[in-house]
């Protein structure tokens, strides 16, 4: 009984040493803990997480010697990062913050300018230091490169938790010969924008009621009523994308006394 | 797949040909050719004299080419520069036939050659160089390669039909790729060759007839299996045809396959290529011809040995025009001829864009010129 009890408590302890050391690969929808240790190349220093929230992470593990890398960045330089930039984010707003993960040590002048070449060539934002693999190894094979991973950045976006797996994919081209630029994108703009918040209603004289959203919504919206929050009823009186503003609905659509929410 | 290995097997289809060209008395053949595009010239001299002993008759060739070519990173190779590149190469050829019957025939060829094969592996070799130079495992490539045929021909009926078979093994040192050797905590430390050496095993018949006074047809066959890769097959029929008295057409097509290998996860298709061409000779006078040619060939693309960095060569169609002049004396013979060489590419993916300056279309211009002079 003795040497089975070793066996197991061996056992045990063999498996809680796995978790730690070889921690396994992060699937779709986890989260990623590993946000909060990220270093920063350029600076040596943890990069704050208040400079990657309210962003969708694009993260590409490279290496500058790596020709697929070479080869892809052009394209997420111009297809990704300049795409979301030109549009002020994904279709709901969000941001995209690419971040270049180098997985070549800086451990000689040549390595460290190409490094900083390749960086300031494809105008890469933010770069961290990943020369172990370690966090590469949690999205997928550490024997080769690039890996491409998509975070949800938001506190409170409806769609996706706080630092969620979005998307990882190992390498640039897969045997479909599809464009992964698509499948990218499709991440990206996955992830929804937390809604407006209504305020400072108002019974206008006219029998209209008066209301403002708290911030922009970049896709219409539309407003739905309930009396009881017991059922909803759609208010014919959609709300088309833009600024903050007040707003003004009849109250014949709705009731004198109620509640009204905005839906996607 | 290396671009050599389309060369290598290149050498096989000359060797195939090699063969049946039968001198009558010893001669002296000088000729050469020059291919050039505005930043590819590629030339090519050889001497060759032929002799017979009683029933031994043989063909010792040498060539000397170079290669010069204007090297051309694509923007996505930020590392990379341009370059000139100028690489030579010797090659010598030995054929010989010996008639151990009055209907037997046996044939033997030998050659060697040292230097890059085609200016598509030098170029693939130089975006190697640039982009691993320093590192440990970086070989200076030394292409090099030697090979024989034993074969056999014989004339099942006198004058009129013939048969050849022949074995090919060929040997080649090639220019080789890399894998890329990763510290886990350093990162790319060295590199590591990838397979540097080819061994070709080929077989080949061939079929002459005479059909008629002005008829005469030929068909081959070859099985061509070259080191990790399948087996190439091949089949080209050709008909030579004499229409009137001061007129030769000869037409030949030919068609090639080779079906991947067997990989897990891959989808590289089976190569295909077919070709065509086309000759009319017209006697002008005494001791003139004056010949044009045609020659078209299309691919499928070379069989991509990587999903995600490749070097293979995309789909290819290409044309040979040639207007050619020959002066026949006794002992004295001389032809020029000169034509373009127009290449058409698909275009690259994103597995092969860093070749994507080697794969681009070209114009070449081609002049060949030979003189022949008989003991």
């Amino acid at each position: 009984m003795n040497r089975l009890n070793a066996l197991i408590l061996a056992l045990s302890l063999l498996v809680a040493v796995s978790k730690t050391v070889l921690a396994a690969p992060y699937q779709v929808g986890d989260i990623v803990t590993e946000v909060t240790n990220l270093v920063d190349r350029a600076t040596g220093q943890p990069v704050p997480l208040s400079r990657l929230e309210g962003h969708v992470l694009f993260i590409d593990f490279f290496a500058h010697w790596c020709p697929v890398c070479r080869g892809a960045a052009p394209q997420i330089l111009r297809e990704i990062d300049e795409w979301y930039e030109t549009r002020g984010g994904n279709p709901e707003g969000v941001p995209i913050l690419h971040l270049g993960a180098n997985l070549q040590a800086d451990n000689s002048t040549a390595n460290r300018n190409a490094t900083t070449t390749f960086i300031n060539t494809y105008h890469i934002p933010l770069t961290i230091q990943d020369t172990s693999r370690r966090l590469q190894a949690r999205f997928g094979p550490t024997s080769g490169q690039p890996t491409f991973v998509i975070i949800n950045g938001l506190t409170n976006s409806p769609s996706h938790r706080p630092w969620e797996l979005i998307y990882a994919r190992f390498s640039y081209q897969d045997s479909t010969q599809s464009r992964p630029i698509e499948a990218f994108r499709a991440a990206i703009d996955s992830v929804q924008a937390p809604l407006p918040d209504l305020s400072d209603f108002k019974l206008l004289p006219d029998g209209r009621w008066q209301f403002s959203t708290t911030r922009e919504a970049r896709i219409p919206l539309r407003l739905e009523w309930s009396d009881g929050l017991g059922s909803w009823t759609p208010v014919p009186a959609p709300l088309p994308p833009g600024a903050a503003a007040a707003h003004q609905i009849p109250a014949a659509t709705a009731g004198s006394a109620g509640f009204l929410r905005l839906v996607r | 797949m290396n671009p050599v290995r389309v060369i290598a097997l290149g050498w096989v289809a000359i060797l195939c040909t090699a063969t049946v060209r039968a001198a009558v008395v010893p001669s002296v053949e000088v000729s050469s050719e020059t291919q050039f595009s505005p930043d590819i010239t590629l030339t090519q001299t050889t001497g060759a004299w032929t002799d017979r002993r009683e029933a031994l008759e043989w063909t010792l060739a040498v060539s000397g080419a170079t290669t010069s070519l204007d090297y051309l990173p694509v923007p996505e190779d930020i590392f990379g520069s341009a370059v000139t590149l100028n690489e030579p190469r010797i090659s010598g050829l030995a054929t010989l036939r010996y008639a151990v019957a009055s209907s037997w025939t046996v044939l033997a060829t030998a050659g060697a050659y040292h230097g890059f094969a085609d200016y598509q592996s030098l170029w693939i070799s130089e975006f190697y160089r640039q982009s691993f130079a320093g590192l440990p495992g970086l070989e200076d490539p030394d292409p090099r390669g030697a090979f024989g045929s034993a074969g056999v021909r014989w004339e099942y009926r006198t004058g009129t039909g013939f048969v050849e078979s022949s074995i090919i093994r060929a040997h080649d040192v090639i220019a080789p790729g890399y894998d890329e050797v990763i510290d886990p905590d350093q990162g790319l430390v060295a590199v590591q060759p990838l397979r540097s050496e080819l061994i070709t095993l080929a077989w080949s018949t061939k079929f002459e007839n005479v059909l008629t006074r002005r008829l005469r047809s030929q068909l081959e066959f070859r099985m061509a299996g070259q080191s990790e890769t399948g087996l190439r097959l091949s089949g080209i029929g050709s008909l030579l045809y004499a229409p009137a008295e001061h007129w030769v057409l000869r037409g030949e097509a030919g068609y090639t396959t080779e079906a991947p290998e067997e990989v897990e996860g891959s989808t590289a298709s089976r190569f295909r290529a077919g070709w065509g061409s086309l000759v009319a000779d017209r006697r002008l006078g005494e001791h003139w011809w004056l010949s044009l040619s045609v020659r078209g060939y299309r691919d499928n693309g070379e069989i991509q040995d990587s999903i995600s960095f490749s070097t293979s060569a995309p789909p290819l169609t290409a044309w040979q025009f040639a207007a050619g002049l020959r002066g026949v004396w006794d002992r004295h013979s001389f032809k020029i001829s000169g034509g373009p060489y127009l290449t058409d590419y698909g275009a690259v993916d994103f597995s092969t864009l860093f070749f994507a300056n080697l794969y681009r279309d070209r114009n070449f211009g081609v002049v060949q010129a030979a003189y022949r002079f008989e003991f």
